[in-house]
């Protein structure tokens, strides 16, 4: 019997909460994916296909929630979960990304990283 | 009426209203100051003056007039006060003490003087000096009142410029640029009430706005103790200050306006207030589009500040994580959770603090959605269950969880935990602190009480918790750290909800309940 790996793609410009992210997904045996701004993110999930996206909001190049509308609007890519994880902890912002299909909305600084990695994965568990 | 009889009544409305709230606000603030009680003496006696002022203009009976004019004695004493609050706010009392104690004798001397002998101060009004119904008609002592009013008003502007120009208090030279440009704004518009006394042709209309003086000086008073009064100040003297110009101009116009009539007879009536009317309109529509804009960039501003705090607090944090899976001894393990702690209590920190100075602009809304109560408390309460290791905490959701709450969840679980949050705070070690949800079926409404065997309060402190920056003395004990905000915060956020807060204690060391009302949206959540 095969088990197919957890295929997490992390979006996120700050390298050092990007590194314990990844490091924490790898831990759980995880395949992870990263990009650092939000530029080529559409294309990525279209081209490795995650099983999960986990996706910040303010990022250079392309904000994040811009993505989720695309990213939902697409049919190739619309099924797959994605958890913004931000430390943009405004009403509206929250509002709009539970709107346009976010699984989940975490912010950062209330969160442990194993937090964030059970999260991930009970939004999979739901799918 | 006369169109600017009635403007110079409601623009003197806006000043009593505004004179009488400011005084009352500053003794309230602190009634043992010097500083405060004697800014509150000023504003009775201004009040006084402006009352008197505005009754005296629209009475016909030049008797009854007079009568009412009597009052204008007020003069003495606002000049008075004023000296006093300036030496107390430039803590000069004592070097001036002197000085104070001959402007007080002075001013007592020439008001029982004027109230013993009426004929020498105020004379039976005369009829229809400009517009208004009645003015004062001077008795041939009133112009010592003016000096004395002038000399005084002179000697404490030197005073308040010598300070000024020699302090090395940065802080008090910035507080005493507001008392300064207030002084002469206040005088030099409240001065014009006097020209017509003295026969010189000028239309007072702007005097109306005497009181706006006041707010620039309520500003220095209180720019310390409040830390976010500085933006409602400039406001407010924005406002006061548009009203004078819209009051202004339209007295301008109208005077056009019988200029131009008489050039032009044929010209309608309406023409010339109609547009006075456009102009107003769309400078007011200007003036209140800039306020919002600035509102709008304060908002963003605190937002962004907000993200940017908890950027590196994140990293902090996760950092600390880190180090705390791997510690190589007990010590270091205790020291990373120190840190993690303190990291969670600046993150709450920023929040508290950009919620209370949002919470009354235009821009704070609510993003209101269906919820369970069940769900709601699951979120909103989850961060407590590793605090309750030392205390019994307990959720009965008492057959409420099905029931749908429509709430900006975010908000609101703020709200409830800053009364879960509390009652940790405020209950010993091994005492219990209980949620406990109930359903009003009458007025269809949800009760959140969060109950402990706590510190409790004094009944006679029932509404005091809730207010801004209050904090009960055993509070204060308990808990150093408090800045009295989050019950101020949770209340406000739980009435924009339609809903209500209360607090109940049998005392001292009795424990409290707090009661958090909000209305049921639907028995289900409606797709």
């Amino acid at each position: 019997m095969t088990t197919t790996k957890t295929k997490v793609l992390v979006v996120e410009d700050d390298s050092f909460l990007a590194e314990v992210l990844l490091q924490k997904f790898t831990e759980c045996g995880d395949e992870v994916c990263y990009a650092p701004d939000g530029s080529g993110v559409v294309e990525r999930v279209q081209n490795e296909k995650p099983h999960v996206v986990v996706l910040d909001i303010l990022l250079p190049a392309r904000n994040g929630l811009d993505i989720l509308e695309e990213l939902k609007q697409k049919e190739d890519t619309k099924a797959v979960p994605v958890v913004v994880v931000s430390n943009v902890n405004q009403s509206e912002d929250i509002a709009r990304a539970t709107k346009l299909g976010a699984a989940k909305y975490l912010v950062k600084a209330g969160q442990n990283p194993d937090d964030i990695v059970k999260v991930v994965h009970s939004v999979l568990e739901v799918v | 009426m006369h169109p600017e009889l009635l403007l110079t009544n409601i623009g003197y409305g806006f000043s009593i209203l505004l004179t009488a709230s400011l005084g009352t606000f500053i003794l309230l603030k602190g009634r043992r100051k010097t500083e405060h009680v004697t800014f509150f003496l000023l504003s009775v006696v201004l009040l006084i003056y402006e009352i008197s002022h505005v009754w005296g203009i629209n009475v016909s009976d030049p008797e009854l007039s007079r009568k009412i004019f009597m009052f204008n004695t007020a003069n003495l004493f606002i000049v008075a006060f004023n000296a006093h609050w300036v030496f107390a706010m430039t803590q000069s009392l004592t070097k001036q003490r002197w000085a104070l104690g001959i402007i007080y004798a002075i001013a007592t001397g020439l008001c029982l003087g004027y109230w013993i002998w009426p004929e020498s101060f105020m004379l039976p009004s005369q009829h229809f000096v400009l517009y208004f119904e009645s003015y004062y008609n001077i008795g041939p002592l009133y112009p010592i009142m003016t000096l004395y009013f002038v000399l005084i008003i002179a000697y404490f502007m030197a005073h308040l410029f010598r300070v000024f120009f020699t302090t090395g208090n940065e802080m008090l030279k910035a507080r005493l640029k507001y008392v300064i440009g207030g002084l002469i704004w206040g005088y030099g518009v409240g001065v014009t009430a006097l020209l017509p006394l003295y026969g010189i042709d000028f239309d007072p209309i702007i005097s109306t706005l005497v009181a706006t003086y006041t707010i620039p000086f309520a500003y220095s008073i209180l720019a310390h103790n409040l830390w976010d009064l500085n933006v409602v100040a400039r406001k407010a003297l924005w406002y006061g200050l548009l009203v004078a110009f819209l009051t202004m101009l339209i007295a301008g116009v109208n005077s056009i306006n019988n200029v131009i009539l008489t050039l032009y007879p044929s010209l309608s009536l309406w023409v010339i207030p109609f547009i006075s009317a456009l102009v107003a309109v769309s400078i007011g529509t200007l003036v209140w589009n800039r306020l919002k804009f600035i509102d709008t960039l304060r908002y963003e501003l605190l937002q962004v500040m907000m993200h940017k705090f908890r950027t590196p607090l994140t990293k902090i944090r996760w950092a600390a994580d880190r180090v705390g899976k791997n510690a190589p001894d007990e010590d270091t393990a205790k020291n990373v959770a120190r840190i993690r702690q303190e990291t969670d209590m600046i993150s709450e920190l920023v929040d508290t603090l950009v919620y209370s100075s949002t919470i009354d602009t235009a821009e704070y809304h609510h993003t209101v959605a269906q919820i369970s109560v069940h769900r709601f408390l699951e979120n909103a309460l989850n961060t407590f269950k590793h605090r309750s290791v030392d205390r019994k905490f307990t959720v009965n959701e008492n057959d409420c969880g099905e029931l749908v709450l429509g709430i900006d969840e975010q908000r609101m679980s703020f709200a409830l935990q800053v009364l879960v949050d509390n009652a940790f705070k405020y209950t010993r070690e091994g005492g219990h602190i209980t949620v406990d949800i109930g359903h009003d079926a009458r007025r269809n409404q949800v009760l959140f009480k969060v109950m402990d065997d706590g510190i409790g309060f004094d009944m006679s402190e029932q509404k005091k918790i809730f207010y801004e920056f209050y904090r009960t003395k055993h509070a204060q004990h308990v808990d150093t750290e408090g800045m009295g905000l989050g019950l101020f915060l949770a209340q406000k956020i739980t009435e924009r909800h339609g809903g209500a807060l209360y607090a109940e204690s049998k005392g001292d060391g009795k424990g409290s309940v707090f009661t958090l009302v909000l209305p049921v949206k639907s028995d289900t959540i409606e797709e």
